[in-house]
Protein backbone atom coordinates (compact mmCIF):
# COMPACT_ATOMS: atom_id res chain seq x y z
CA UNK A 1 0.00 0.00 0.00
CA UNK A 2 2.52 2.08 1.26
CA UNK A 3 4.78 1.29 -2.20
CA UNK A 4 1.62 2.12 -4.14
CA UNK A 5 1.72 5.66 -2.80
CA UNK A 6 4.95 6.38 -3.37
CA UNK A 7 4.25 5.24 -6.81
CA UNK A 8 1.54 7.05 -7.00
CA UNK A 9 3.08 10.64 -5.60
CA UNK A 10 6.36 10.09 -7.84
CA UNK A 11 4.22 10.03 -10.96
CA UNK A 12 2.02 13.13 -9.69
CA UNK A 13 5.65 14.65 -9.29
CA UNK A 14 6.98 13.63 -12.89
CA UNK A 15 3.68 14.88 -14.28
CA UNK A 16 4.21 18.35 -12.59
CA UNK A 17 7.81 18.42 -13.52
CA UNK A 18 6.78 17.89 -16.98
CA UNK A 19 4.22 20.61 -16.77
CA UNK A 20 6.55 22.90 -15.54
CA UNK A 21 5.06 23.35 -12.40
CA UNK A 22 8.22 22.84 -9.80
CA UNK A 23 10.81 25.24 -8.75
CA UNK A 24 13.75 24.55 -8.84
CA UNK A 25 14.76 23.29 -5.65
CA UNK A 26 11.50 20.57 -6.23
CA UNK A 27 13.26 19.65 -9.83
CA UNK A 28 16.65 18.70 -7.88
CA UNK A 29 14.48 16.94 -5.66
CA UNK A 30 12.31 14.90 -8.30
CA UNK A 31 15.44 13.94 -9.74
CA UNK A 32 17.61 12.71 -7.31
CA UNK A 33 13.96 10.51 -6.21
CA UNK A 34 14.36 9.14 -9.84
CA UNK A 35 18.01 8.70 -9.98
CA UNK A 36 17.41 6.29 -6.97
CA UNK A 37 14.35 4.52 -7.77
CA UNK A 38 15.87 0.86 -9.07
CA UNK A 39 12.45 0.36 -10.97
CA UNK A 40 13.78 3.72 -13.14
CA UNK A 41 17.07 2.57 -13.51
CA UNK A 42 15.57 -0.75 -14.86
CA UNK A 43 13.05 1.57 -17.43
CA UNK A 44 16.11 3.77 -18.38
CA UNK A 45 18.40 0.53 -19.38
CA UNK A 46 15.53 -1.21 -21.07
CA UNK A 47 14.77 1.92 -23.21
CA UNK A 48 18.54 1.96 -24.14
CA UNK A 49 18.39 -1.52 -25.31
CA UNK A 50 15.18 -0.68 -27.31
CA UNK A 51 17.19 2.19 -28.82
CA UNK A 52 20.17 0.57 -29.15
CA UNK A 53 18.78 -2.32 -30.99
CA UNK A 54 16.44 0.23 -33.54
CA UNK A 55 19.79 2.20 -34.42
CA UNK A 56 21.26 -1.05 -35.51
CA UNK A 57 18.19 -2.45 -37.17
CA UNK A 58 17.85 0.91 -39.32
CA UNK A 59 21.94 0.77 -39.95
CA UNK A 60 21.64 -2.95 -40.98
CA UNK A 61 18.64 -1.92 -43.32
CA UNK A 62 20.28 1.29 -44.69
CA UNK A 63 23.36 -1.09 -45.31
CA UNK A 64 21.12 -3.56 -47.44
CA UNK A 65 19.53 -0.65 -49.23
CA UNK A 66 20.55 -1.21 -53.10
CA UNK A 67 19.25 1.97 -53.75
CA UNK A 68 20.73 2.11 -57.68
CA UNK A 69 18.07 -0.92 -58.46
CA UNK A 70 15.03 1.47 -56.50
CA UNK A 71 16.43 4.29 -58.74
CA UNK A 72 16.06 1.91 -61.98
CA UNK A 73 12.69 0.52 -60.58
CA UNK A 74 10.72 4.01 -59.97
CA UNK A 75 12.17 5.14 -63.76
CA UNK A 76 11.09 2.05 -65.10
CA UNK A 77 7.44 2.21 -63.57
CA UNK A 78 7.40 6.03 -64.79
CA UNK A 79 8.75 5.35 -68.12
CA UNK A 80 5.56 2.61 -68.29
CA UNK A 81 3.07 5.08 -66.75
CA UNK A 82 3.93 7.54 -69.96
CA UNK A 83 3.93 5.34 -72.17
CA UNK A 84 0.50 3.50 -71.30
CA UNK A 85 -0.63 7.21 -71.37
CA UNK A 86 0.33 8.55 -75.00
CA UNK A 87 -0.81 4.84 -76.09
CA UNK A 88 -4.06 5.97 -74.48
CA UNK A 89 -3.76 9.09 -76.05
CA UNK A 90 -3.18 7.99 -79.60
CA UNK A 91 -6.10 5.95 -79.81
CA UNK A 92 -8.03 8.14 -79.17
CA UNK A 93 -7.22 11.08 -81.48
CA UNK A 94 -6.28 8.60 -84.27
CA UNK A 95 -9.77 8.25 -85.71
CA UNK A 96 -10.81 12.03 -85.17
CA UNK A 97 -7.78 12.78 -87.01
CA UNK A 98 -8.20 10.07 -90.22
CA UNK A 99 -11.98 11.39 -90.77
CA UNK A 100 -10.16 15.03 -90.79
CA UNK A 101 -7.52 14.34 -93.08
CA UNK A 102 -9.82 11.96 -95.44
CA UNK A 103 -12.71 15.14 -95.50
CA UNK A 104 -9.95 17.49 -96.01
CA UNK A 105 -8.47 15.63 -98.74
CA UNK A 106 -11.76 15.67 -100.60
CA UNK A 107 -12.55 19.25 -100.47
CA UNK A 108 -8.85 19.41 -101.85
CA UNK A 109 -9.94 17.73 -104.58
CA UNK A 110 -13.22 18.64 -105.12
CA UNK A 111 -12.33 22.35 -105.21
CA UNK A 112 -9.38 22.09 -107.71
CA UNK A 113 -11.45 19.80 -110.02
CA UNK A 114 -14.39 22.52 -109.51
CA UNK A 115 -11.74 25.20 -109.92
CA UNK A 116 -10.39 23.48 -113.37
CA UNK A 117 -13.62 23.53 -114.50
CA UNK A 118 -14.77 26.66 -114.07
CA UNK A 119 -11.26 28.58 -115.49
CA UNK A 120 -11.14 26.28 -118.42
CA UNK A 121 -14.70 25.19 -119.82
CA UNK A 122 -15.64 27.25 -122.75
CA UNK A 123 -17.83 30.01 -121.68
CA UNK A 124 -19.28 32.49 -123.99
CA UNK A 125 -19.65 35.04 -122.15
CA UNK A 126 -16.17 35.18 -120.61
CA UNK A 127 -15.77 38.96 -121.58
CA UNK A 128 -18.56 41.56 -121.71
CA UNK A 129 -18.13 45.38 -122.84
CA UNK A 130 -20.62 47.29 -120.93
CA UNK A 131 -20.77 51.19 -121.33
CA UNK A 132 -18.47 51.79 -124.52
CA UNK A 133 -18.21 55.16 -125.43
CA UNK A 134 -16.11 56.09 -128.20
CA UNK A 135 -14.79 58.89 -130.14
CA UNK A 136 -13.84 57.63 -132.89
CA UNK A 137 -16.41 57.53 -135.81
CA UNK A 138 -17.74 53.51 -135.64
CA UNK A 139 -16.87 50.96 -133.08
CA UNK A 140 -17.61 47.16 -133.35
CA UNK A 141 -17.35 44.58 -130.68
CA UNK A 142 -16.99 41.12 -131.53
CA UNK A 143 -16.04 37.71 -130.10
CA UNK A 144 -13.79 34.90 -131.81
CA UNK A 145 -13.19 31.57 -131.05
CA UNK A 146 -10.52 29.48 -133.09
CA UNK A 147 -11.48 25.99 -133.73
CA UNK A 148 -10.74 23.78 -131.17
CA UNK A 149 -9.86 26.65 -128.66
CA UNK A 150 -11.69 26.68 -125.06
CA UNK A 151 -11.34 30.51 -124.33
CA UNK A 152 -13.35 33.15 -126.88
CA UNK A 153 -11.70 36.61 -127.61
CA UNK A 154 -13.56 40.21 -127.36
CA UNK A 155 -12.60 41.95 -129.58
CA UNK A 156 -13.31 46.15 -129.56
CA UNK A 157 -12.30 47.84 -132.82
CA UNK A 158 -12.27 51.59 -133.36
CA UNK A 159 -12.51 52.70 -136.61
CA UNK A 160 -10.53 56.16 -137.22
CA UNK A 161 -11.55 57.42 -140.21
CA UNK A 162 -7.98 56.39 -142.08
CA UNK A 163 -7.52 53.68 -139.40
CA UNK A 164 -6.07 50.39 -141.55
CA UNK A 165 -7.97 46.59 -141.62
CA UNK B 1 7.93 5.39 -82.14
CA UNK B 2 5.92 3.52 -85.04
CA UNK B 3 2.59 5.18 -83.72
CA UNK B 4 4.35 8.57 -82.86
CA UNK B 5 5.21 8.13 -86.53
CA UNK B 6 2.03 7.38 -88.08
CA UNK B 7 0.59 10.47 -86.38
CA UNK B 8 3.17 12.68 -87.85
CA UNK B 9 2.08 11.45 -91.20
CA UNK B 10 -1.53 11.91 -90.69
CA UNK B 11 -1.08 15.40 -89.28
CA UNK B 12 1.23 16.43 -92.03
CA UNK B 13 -1.77 15.05 -94.61
CA UNK B 14 -3.93 16.99 -92.68
CA UNK B 15 -2.11 20.10 -92.85
CA UNK B 16 -1.19 20.22 -96.04
CA UNK B 17 -4.50 19.61 -97.45
CA UNK B 18 -5.63 22.42 -95.49
CA UNK B 19 -2.94 24.47 -96.81
CA UNK B 20 -4.32 23.21 -100.35
CA UNK B 21 -7.84 23.58 -99.91
CA UNK B 22 -6.94 27.16 -98.46
CA UNK B 23 -4.61 28.05 -101.54
CA UNK B 24 -7.99 27.80 -103.81
CA UNK B 25 -9.89 30.15 -101.98
CA UNK B 26 -7.40 32.91 -101.84
CA UNK B 27 -7.02 32.45 -105.37
CA UNK B 28 -11.03 32.49 -105.87
CA UNK B 29 -11.40 35.24 -103.69
CA UNK B 30 -8.11 37.06 -104.84
CA UNK B 31 -8.42 41.01 -104.19
CA UNK B 32 -6.02 42.33 -106.49
CA UNK B 33 -6.30 41.29 -110.08
CA UNK B 34 -3.16 41.15 -112.46
CA UNK B 35 -3.95 42.74 -115.27
CA UNK B 36 -1.00 41.81 -118.42
CA UNK B 37 -1.53 44.11 -121.20
CA UNK B 38 0.63 44.16 -124.20
CA UNK B 39 0.86 46.78 -126.90
CA UNK B 40 1.02 45.62 -130.42
CA UNK B 41 1.90 47.55 -133.64
CA UNK B 42 0.53 46.15 -136.40
CA UNK B 43 0.31 46.85 -140.20
CA UNK B 44 0.54 45.74 -143.56
CA UNK B 45 4.00 44.76 -145.74
CA UNK B 46 6.49 42.12 -146.15
CA UNK B 47 5.23 39.54 -143.04
CA UNK B 48 7.21 40.16 -139.84
CA UNK B 49 5.80 38.61 -136.22
CA UNK B 50 8.20 39.31 -133.58
CA UNK B 51 8.84 36.13 -132.08
CA UNK B 52 7.30 37.36 -128.34
CA UNK B 53 3.90 37.24 -130.11
CA UNK B 54 4.32 33.52 -131.17
CA UNK B 55 1.61 32.68 -128.52
CA UNK B 56 -0.81 34.92 -130.34
CA UNK B 57 0.19 34.45 -133.62
CA UNK B 58 -2.57 32.34 -134.77
CA UNK B 59 -5.63 34.26 -132.91
CA UNK B 60 -4.13 37.43 -134.50
CA UNK B 61 -3.86 36.18 -137.78
CA UNK B 62 -7.60 35.04 -137.54
CA UNK B 63 -8.69 38.43 -136.78
CA UNK B 64 -7.20 40.79 -138.64
CA UNK B 65 -5.01 41.22 -142.20
CA UNK B 66 -2.35 42.57 -140.86
CA UNK B 67 1.09 40.95 -142.02
CA UNK B 68 3.19 42.72 -139.53
CA UNK B 69 3.30 42.45 -135.67
CA UNK B 70 5.41 43.93 -133.51
CA UNK B 71 5.09 43.97 -129.42
CA UNK B 72 6.10 47.56 -128.84
CA UNK B 73 5.37 47.15 -124.97
CA UNK B 74 4.44 44.64 -121.94
CA UNK B 75 3.39 45.13 -118.68
CA UNK B 76 1.94 43.26 -115.49
CA UNK B 77 0.14 45.17 -113.15
CA UNK B 78 -1.29 44.68 -109.53
CA UNK B 79 -4.13 46.42 -108.76
CA UNK B 80 -6.12 46.49 -105.75
CA UNK B 81 -10.19 47.23 -106.22
CA UNK B 82 -10.80 50.76 -106.88
CA UNK B 83 -6.74 51.08 -107.41
CA UNK B 84 -5.96 52.71 -111.37
CA UNK B 85 -2.79 51.78 -113.00
CA UNK B 86 -1.65 53.75 -116.00
CA UNK B 87 0.36 53.15 -119.09
CA UNK B 88 1.74 55.29 -121.76
CA UNK B 89 0.96 54.33 -125.35
CA UNK B 90 3.78 54.65 -127.87
CA UNK B 91 1.45 57.21 -129.49
CA UNK B 92 1.94 59.36 -125.93
CA UNK B 93 -1.63 58.39 -124.73
CA UNK B 94 -2.22 57.51 -121.44
CA UNK B 95 -4.54 54.11 -120.74
CA UNK B 96 -6.19 53.64 -117.65
CA UNK B 97 -7.22 50.33 -116.18
CA UNK B 98 -9.21 50.70 -112.24
CA UNK B 99 -10.49 46.82 -111.20
CA UNK B 100 -14.02 48.02 -110.20
CA UNK B 101 -15.06 45.22 -108.40
CA UNK B 102 -15.36 41.28 -108.83
CA UNK B 103 -18.96 39.80 -109.75
CA UNK B 104 -19.08 36.62 -109.02
CA UNK B 105 -16.07 35.16 -110.93
CA UNK B 106 -15.80 37.99 -113.15
CA UNK B 107 -13.79 40.93 -112.59
CA UNK B 108 -15.44 44.14 -113.49
CA UNK B 109 -12.56 46.69 -114.86
CA UNK B 110 -13.20 50.08 -115.99
CA UNK B 111 -10.90 50.93 -119.03
CA UNK B 112 -10.41 54.38 -120.59
CA UNK B 113 -8.19 56.14 -123.04
CA UNK B 114 -8.56 59.80 -123.32
CA UNK B 115 -10.35 61.49 -126.52
CA UNK B 116 -10.78 57.65 -127.57
CA UNK B 117 -12.76 54.87 -125.56
CA UNK B 118 -14.10 54.66 -122.38
CA UNK B 119 -15.87 51.12 -121.11
CA UNK B 120 -16.64 48.70 -118.38
CA UNK B 121 -15.43 45.22 -119.15
CA UNK B 122 -16.75 42.29 -117.12
CA UNK B 123 -13.26 39.32 -117.69
CA UNK B 124 -13.29 36.09 -116.16
CA UNK B 125 -9.62 35.29 -114.78
CA UNK B 126 -7.32 34.25 -117.47
CA UNK B 127 -9.69 35.70 -120.13
CA UNK B 128 -8.49 38.31 -122.32
CA UNK B 129 -9.95 41.26 -124.50
CA UNK B 130 -8.13 42.71 -127.76
CA UNK B 131 -8.50 46.73 -127.90
CA UNK B 132 -7.58 47.89 -131.34
CA UNK B 133 -7.64 50.47 -134.51
CA UNK B 134 -6.22 53.58 -132.94
CA UNK B 135 -3.95 54.64 -135.75
CA UNK B 136 -0.36 54.19 -134.99
CA UNK B 137 2.66 55.21 -137.48
CA UNK B 138 1.83 53.20 -140.51
CA UNK B 139 -0.61 50.79 -139.32
CA UNK B 140 -2.79 50.33 -136.35
CA UNK B 141 -2.38 49.83 -132.50
CA UNK B 142 -3.36 46.67 -130.82
CA UNK B 143 -3.92 46.40 -127.04
CA UNK B 144 -4.04 42.63 -125.84
CA UNK B 145 -5.59 42.92 -121.98
CA UNK B 146 -5.92 39.72 -119.85
CA UNK B 147 -7.02 39.00 -116.35
CA UNK B 148 -4.87 37.14 -114.32
CA UNK B 149 -3.11 35.49 -116.97
CA UNK B 150 -1.88 32.77 -114.86
CA UNK B 151 -4.95 31.38 -113.66
CA UNK B 152 -5.86 29.70 -116.69
CA UNK B 153 -3.83 27.58 -119.23
CA UNK B 154 -2.30 29.13 -122.23
CA UNK B 155 -4.79 31.16 -124.55
CA UNK B 156 -2.59 30.07 -127.77
CA UNK B 157 -0.04 28.19 -129.28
Amino acid sequence: MSTNKHDNDTLKNVHRLHDGELDEAQQAEIMEVLKNDPSMEAEARSLREIGEGLRHDTEEALRSLDTEALANEIERRVAEEQASSRSTRLRFLWKPLSFAAAAALVVAIGLHYHYRQSTSSWQPNSVIVENLETFSSKAQIYDTRLDGENEPVKVIWLFEEDSVN
Amino acid sequence: MKRDFFNIIIVLSLTLALLAAGSHYVFAAAASPTLKVQIVYAAKGEPKVDPRLKPLQKRLNQLFDFTQYQLENEQTLTLNVGQKGTLILPDGKPLSLTPVQKQRDMWKITLSIPKLVQSDILIRDGHMVILGGARYKKGVMILVIQVNPDLSKPTTD
